[in-house]
């Protein structure tokens, strides 16, 4: 797959998204994606649409706490699933732009 | 702003001689540096409250602030170079200058580390100023004492 | 320490209000949870979607997210919708109402006043 990505490996076209798209990106990070992952991407995604915001961690824990499982929207949970920077780590898989870290 | 011009005389806060007890401010500079009246007022009023011995957490460049903090200015030798002004008063006063980086990314002002990201063909960023996020906005505004903020249009 | 953030520009013509909302976004992951004050050509954003220029639909998105960044406190100055022809109705999102003549209160009972 040839995907334009900048050097952090965040898409470039944003339209160039889809689960395929997810999947190779999750990969390059060293993810594969399992259902929980999709809980989070498919939650993101519905927020980004929504509000047009990348939202740094505080707000991606309260989106998971909302739209996925109140069990689920804990910085653990998220870390266990996107290693180390769960908000960039999610954005970059879920096709989103680099989350501005203050919004 | 019809009916709301009173409010741009809160903006600009009182005045530093009327406190006796020394004060921490937040600067905000939201003027570009070619509204050389406003932007001009922002330095000077920052410049006076730290002579009279006032402490200034950080002064933050937003909107067509960030213009400020371009290296690559050229400035009629008939004009006051604000740049030159603002870098110099960080010199003396070892005064923080943060340039919120969103703004300043999409206005052309960047440094080497966000130049190399984003694989342009050089940085801009003037030397004294640094790129910061809205953050530090916010942060000034929670620690100060009084936050002046030098608008816009 | 509370905060009062007046938002004084239409959403559109340039990115001011997109901005200065975004400071009312950060400023509440500080924990400051500011209140909001339009005024001016400042309630135009809070227009329903559908109302406002396409290409400038985000500040309705953007203010959809306010509740979620703990932004609950939202006011208006009368003036400004009278200016505009609005009522409390047709606004996108859930306000109180301030008259001109009050404004001074309103503003004094914040710690920072932002304006935009």
């Amino acid at each position: 797959m040839q995907l334009e990505t900048d050097k952090d490996g965040y898409l470039t076209h944003l339209s160039d998204w889809n689960p395929d798209t997810a999947k190779w990106l999750a990969h390059s990070e060293g993810i594969t994606l399992e259902a929980e992952h999709w809980e989070v991407i498919n939650a993101l995604r519905a927020f980004y649409a929504d509000t047009g915001i990348s939202p740094a961690m505080r707000i991606l824990v309260k989106i998971v706490k909302q739209r996925v499982s109140l069990e689920k929207g804990n910085s653990i949970h998220l870390l266990t699933l996107f290693p180390d920077s769960p908000a960039k780590l999610a954005a970059k898989i879920a096709g989103l732009p680099r989350p501005a870290n203050c919004l | 702003m019809a009916g709301f011009s009173y409010m741009s005389d809160l903006n600009m806060a009182a005045s530093p001689s009327l406190d006796p007890t020394s004060l921490t401010y937040a600067i905000v500079v939201r003027c570009g540096p070619h509204q050389q009246s406003r932007a001009l007022s922002a330095f000077q009023f920052t410049k006076e409250v730290l002579l009279q011995g006032h402490k200034v957490l950080s002064v933050f460049f937003y909107q067509q602030g960030v213009h400020t903090a371009s290296g690559l200015r050229v400035v009629p030798q008939d004009e006051l170079n604000l740049t030159v002004l603002w870098q110099q008063l960080s010199l003396d006063y070892d005064l923080d200058l943060g340039v919120c980086i969103a703004a300043a990314l999409q206005a052309g002002i960047t440094n080497q580390q966000e130049a190399n990201r984003y694989e342009l063909g050089s940085d801009s960023l003037a030397s004294q100023f640094s790129l910061v996020g809205l953050g530090q906005l916010a942060a000034a505004c929670a620690e100060c004492d009084r936050l002046v903020s030098f608008g816009g249009d | 320490m509370s905060c009062l953030i007046t938002l004084s520009h239409a959403p559109y013509g340039s990115q001011v209000a997109k901005e200065s909302l975004d400071v009312a976004l950060v400023l509440s992951a500080f924990e400051q949870q500011p209140a909001v004050l339009f005024v001016d050509e400042g309630v135009l954003q809070l227009l329903p979607g559908s109302q406002i220029p396409s290409p400038h639909k985000h500040i309705g998105k953007i203010l959809s997210a306010l509740e979620m960044y703990d932004v609950n406190e939202l006011w208006v100055e009368q003036e400004s919708l009278d200016q505009f022809g609005l009522a409390i109705d047709d606004l996108s999102q859930t306000v109180n109402v301030v008259t001109r003549i009050h404004l001074g209160q309103l503003c004094a009972q914040y710690h920072q006043h932002l304006v935009f």
